[in-house]
């Protein structure tokens, strides 16, 4: 052991209950950041996979590329609170894709993809009684979807099967029924834009837990919605797909883009607007939980400023008698350093205990009856990343904190500490 | 890099072809600020050549600590320089100056300024860990034999709170010889101590002198110390008033 980690090490040892509450609020400003970090991601993931249970990965939509492109460059251009949207349809442009079922085959035969869906979706009235009430008809066709989405699975009366056995079959949004009034087994009336309407049976209820869906949103099949638009058999609103892969999709993206000559989103950009709230609220969380850190971090120039001031005399023989500035300075920033490193380490353990613990016993939440997306448990990401960030992150404020009050030590002038005592 | 030109490990000066090991001329200090500002040395020349037992002098006030502290390479005078060994101070960086201080000069002071979380054995070893050292063998078995000499031999792991006044400043003597220094420079060494431990001190002091003709300079105003030196300098209001050297010094105090 050289000098320096010597004279360090001993004057650590030697002040064991002042260093050990310095490395105690390291530790804690590890394990919290950690475990923050931990919530937030699992948050995003808990999110995302629920996100993916109902959503298609990838969706073309009724935009040629051409239009895209020239939208998308004029958006860039634009200031960024203006949103640029494509030219409205004129009456003779239906905003649909044409071809579909055709485009939906050659989409299923790219590599990657494992499972397409025609969506036919248009603005409707569904009447129960005398209650009418305006909501999204989505037209789908229900064996194509189950290889798309699990929205079958979100069925919480009736059945999603229920919907490929009977043709004027519909599937109401839980909170749209309510409103309606209508239960299962009921016969609804549903009128499209164009004035057409049909009486369909509600087959199921539908509780995803997603406002869009459980509020205004009536799944039906796919000619059904078709006939209400006044949409031709091989026209829809959007294809869905599914893919092997949830993420690096840029590349599928892009091919499928190609193939179609329609403009296709990921699902992080059909749902950017959760996401990018997330993204918000995560950093908002770690700039505050940041300051926990930074706090630690003057806990141990703290602890070294008092040291140094401690030890004046000490560090004035140590110059007197060869130490050079350096190795002063040398002294104090390995126990910075040494500090550091264990309140890093120590974070890092009970971080990992505690999410360990949290992940075998999870904190549950009541949730709303049957909402798919509800968070409805503590769900806590791990990953090693966190902790060798963190620590690294814990370190290096650990060095700062001491850079900056080893400054008083090097500006001893032996003499004058000396001179002083004599 | 003077001091690397001057003090490279292979090539440390031997004093002056002419036996200086310590030279100062025409040296000048003030110290305070603004009103309280006053001249403490004021046009010092002083040669200690090796072997020299000095005993510096003086009422207190005199300059006696400010002129050791110049000597020692601890401070910088305002004019005039200092030369140790042959080597200017003035023109060596403060870094370069630590180790300067390392290699060739030895100190102790009124206080023994031990490091408390570490044994005398340590404490004694410490300037030769600034330049690396202290670990091996050889060091370790030197440092046993200088606290041996100094009376410690069976106190070596003790630390500083275990052990009397006096027995601190003889680790601090200690301390000052691991070096092998050229030069020993002692501020007031038993100011702090009962007179049987400034006793033992003393004699430790003596027999490095006549024994291994370690050049001592020695600030006091114990007037024993001085009869039992070779030469007395003394100081009044920061001007040498008198250097005698003595012919037969007194051999006890």
């Amino acid at each position: 052991m050289t000098a320096v980690a010597r004279l360090a090490w001993r004057h650590l040892v030697a002040a064991p209950r002042p260093v050990a509450l310095t490395v105690a609020g390291v530790a804690v400003g590890v394990a919290v950041f950690i475990f923050t970090v931990a919530m937030m991601d699992g948050l995003v993931i808990f999110f995302s996979q629920r996100i993916l249970r109902i959503s298609p990965t990838l969706t073309v939509l009724p935009e040629r590329q051409e239009t895209s492109a020239a939208r998308l460059s004029l958006q860039r251009s634009a200031e960024p609170d203006v949103l640029v949207l494509s030219r409205p349809p004129v009456p003779d442009q239906r905003p649909t894709l044409r071809g579909a079922p055709g485009l939906a085959n050659q989409l299923a035969a790219l590599p990657g993809v494992t499972g397409v869906s025609l969506a036919a979706a248009a603005a409707g009235v569904i009447s129960f009684g005398t209650v009418p009430e305006g909501a999204v008809v989505l037209g789908l066709d229900p064996a194509a979807e189950r290889q798309v989405t699990e929205l079958w699975r979100l069925v919480v009366k009736g059945s999603w099967d229920a919907l490929s056995a009977r043709r004027d079959g519909v599937i109401l949004g839980v909170n749209l029924a309510e409103r309606l009034g209508a239960q299962v087994g009921d016969r609804v009336l549903v009128a499209g834009e164009g004035g057409a309407t049909k009486e369909l049976e509600v087959v199921g209820i539908l509780a995803a837990g997603v406002g869009a869906l459980d509020e205004g949103t009536a799944i039906v099949n796919l000619p059904v919605a078709q006939g209400l638009a006044g949409w031709g058999g091989d026209e829809a609103s959007e294809l869905r797909l599914r893919t092997a892969e949830f993420l690096g999709l840029e590349k599928l993206r892009r091919r499928a883009g190609e193939l179609a000559g329609y403009r296709v989103d990921t699902w992080q950009e059909s749902n950017r607007a959760a996401l990018q709230l997330f993204r918000t609220i995560g950093l908002t969380t770690y700039l505050l939980t940041g300051f926990v850190l930074v706090v630690a971090g003057l806990g141990i120039g703290n602890r070294l400023a008092t040291m140094i001031l401690d030890k004046e005399r000490e560090i004035a023989i140590l110059r007197a008698y060869g130490f050079s500035r350096w190795a002063v300075r040398g002294v104090f920033v390995l126990e910075g350093l040494l500090m550091g490193v264990a309140g890093a380490l120590a974070g890092c353990l009970v971080a990992a205990l505690v999410i360990a613990y949290l992940q075998a016993f999870p904190i549950r939440f009541a949730a709303r009856e049957g909402a798919a997306l509800a968070y409805t448990e503590l769900y806590l990401a791990n990953d090693p990343r966190y902790y060798l960030l963190i620590a690294a992150v814990a370190v290096v404020i650990a060095l700062l904190a001491a850079a900056l009050a080893v400054r008083r030590a090097v500006r001893v002038l032996p003499v004058e500490v000396l001179r002083g005592i004599a | 890099m003077v001091l690397r030109r001057h003090l490279g490990e292979q090539h440390l000066p031997e004093q002056a072809g002419d036996g200086v090991v310590l030279q100062a001329i025409n040296l000048r200090r003030r110290l305070g600020v603004g009103a309280a500002a006053r001249e403490v040395l004021r046009g010092i020349d002083l040669t200690v050549r090796s072997g020299e037992f000095v005993a510096l002098t003086g009422p207190s006030g005199s300059g006696k600590s400010t002129l050791l502290y110049l000597l020692g390479g601890l401070d910088s005078p305002d004019e005039g320089e200092v030369h140790v060994a042959g080597v200017p101070l003035a023109t060596v960086r403060d870094d370069d100056l630590a180790r300067l201080r390392n290699q060739l000069i030895g100190f102790v002071y009124q206080f023994h300024f031990l490091l408390p979380e570490f044994s005398a054995l340590d404490n004694v070893l410490m300037p030769l860990w600034a330049r690396g050292g202290g670990r091996s063998r050889g060091d370790r078995a030197w440092g046993e034999e200088l606290l041996q000499r100094v009376g410690l031999g069976d106190k070596l792991d003790k630390l500083p709170r275990e052990l009397s006044g006096g027995e601190q400043q003889r680790v601090a003597v200690a301390r000052a010889l691991v070096n092998r220094p050229r030069l020993l420079l002692a501020d007031e060494p038993t100011g702090n101590l009962d007179s049987a431990n400034g006793q033992a001190v003393y004699e430790l002091f003596r027999r490095l002198n006549r024994e291994q003709r370690q050049t001592i300079l020695v600030v006091t105003h114990d007037p024993r110390w001085a009869a039992a030196s070779d030469r007395v300098v003394r100081l009044l209001d920061g001007r040498i008033v008198a250097d005698e050297r003595q012919a037969q010094p007194e051999v006890g105090l």
